[in-house]
């Protein structure tokens, strides 16, 4: 490797085998995890590879200021989660930041609770599962608006502390408790839409034409 | 915060399945979660629908080629 090629900086040039073996160790243990939340981020697989071969790109130029022995975990997922707020807010596909549904008061298993249709069914809670097991999770959590979102996948998926995803996200424990409660509402919202539309009931001993009124 | 009032259950339970209660939090929601059954069955639907969500939107695996990028890119930097 002729060092006259490099025309970027090169931070590394004191850069030892030790250091590339500890990173690529890195590499191998979040790969996985972190690749999962960059596809519910951006929703697109070669909008994922591409936010994560950023993150380690950024984790491995800054390699040299993380401390041995702290969480390395979360050291990488506050580099994803700023190149992912930096890639939308460079580009013009940024996602909607406006909380457009009043979604304050949504909560799903009341709803199981109201509707006639499920408590008609048998089980309310036991369908309205059932209903959600079938139902593309996914998407749904890919539609929660950010940035509720980051906070539920961070919370929900990753299981991050309050503490550890103030840090990631930069802001105080109070904003991420008001954004994850606020997603979760989202993302119960969004699963009772599906379940909805997917009908209440399949039970074979019901008339289905009744129930489908 | 000695009283619980029904309509507080939601927040505190997630705080709870959050590992975020410290042990006075914990053992109030779980005395009143004893004797108030409609807030146990909203208990069990909270964390039954957590496990779903955690099931069905985990466990990607990063493509292989990605990973042999990754490597590769530290290797020649």
């Amino acid at each position: 490797m002729g060092a006259a090629s490099v025309t970027h900086e090169q931070p590394h040039a004191t850069v030892s085998q030790e250091d590339r073996a500890r990173f690529e160790a890195l590499v191998h243990e979040h790969l996985d995890s972190l690749y999962g939340s960059a596809l519910r981020l951006t929703r697109n697989r070669t909008a994922a590879e591409d936010l994560i071969q950023d993150t380690f790109l950024k984790a491995w130029r800054s390699f040299h200021t993380f401390q041995q022995g702290t969480n390395a975990r979360a050291w990488l997922y506050k580099i994803l989660m700023n190149a992912y707020i930096d890639s939308y807010r460079r580009s013009s596909r940024e996602p909607e930041l406006v909380d457009h549904e009043d979604v304050g008061e949504f909560y799903l298993y009341a709803k199981a609770q109201e509707s006639d249709d499920l408590r008609r069914a048998g089980d309310p809670e036991e369908i309205l599962l059932s209903k959600i097991m079938d139902a593309d999770v996914k998407t749904a959590l890919e539609s929660v608006p950010e940035p509720f979102r980051m906070a539920v996948i961070l919370a929900d998926l990753e299981e991050f502390s309050y503490r550890e995803i103030a840090e990631i996200l930069g802001i105080p424990i109070g904003t991420v408790m008001s954004r994850l409660y606020r997603g979760r509402r989202h993302l119960q919202r969004l699963l009772w839409d599906y379940a909805r539309r997917a009908g209440y009931v399949k039970s074979p001993s019901k008339d289905a034409t009744a129930e489908d009124a | 915060m000695s009283r619980f009032d029904c309509d507080d259950l939601l927040e505190r339970l997630w705080a709870y399945m959050d590992g975020e209660a410290d042990d006075q939090a914990r053992s109030h929601l779980m005395a009143h979660i004893e004797r108030c059954l409609p807030c146990r069955q909203q208990a069990e639907f909270e964390r039954r629908l957590r496990e779903i969500i955690q099931y069905k939107c985990r466990g990607e695996r990063a493509p292989e080629t990605l990973r042999i990028e990754l490597v590769s890119l530290i290797i020649r930097s």
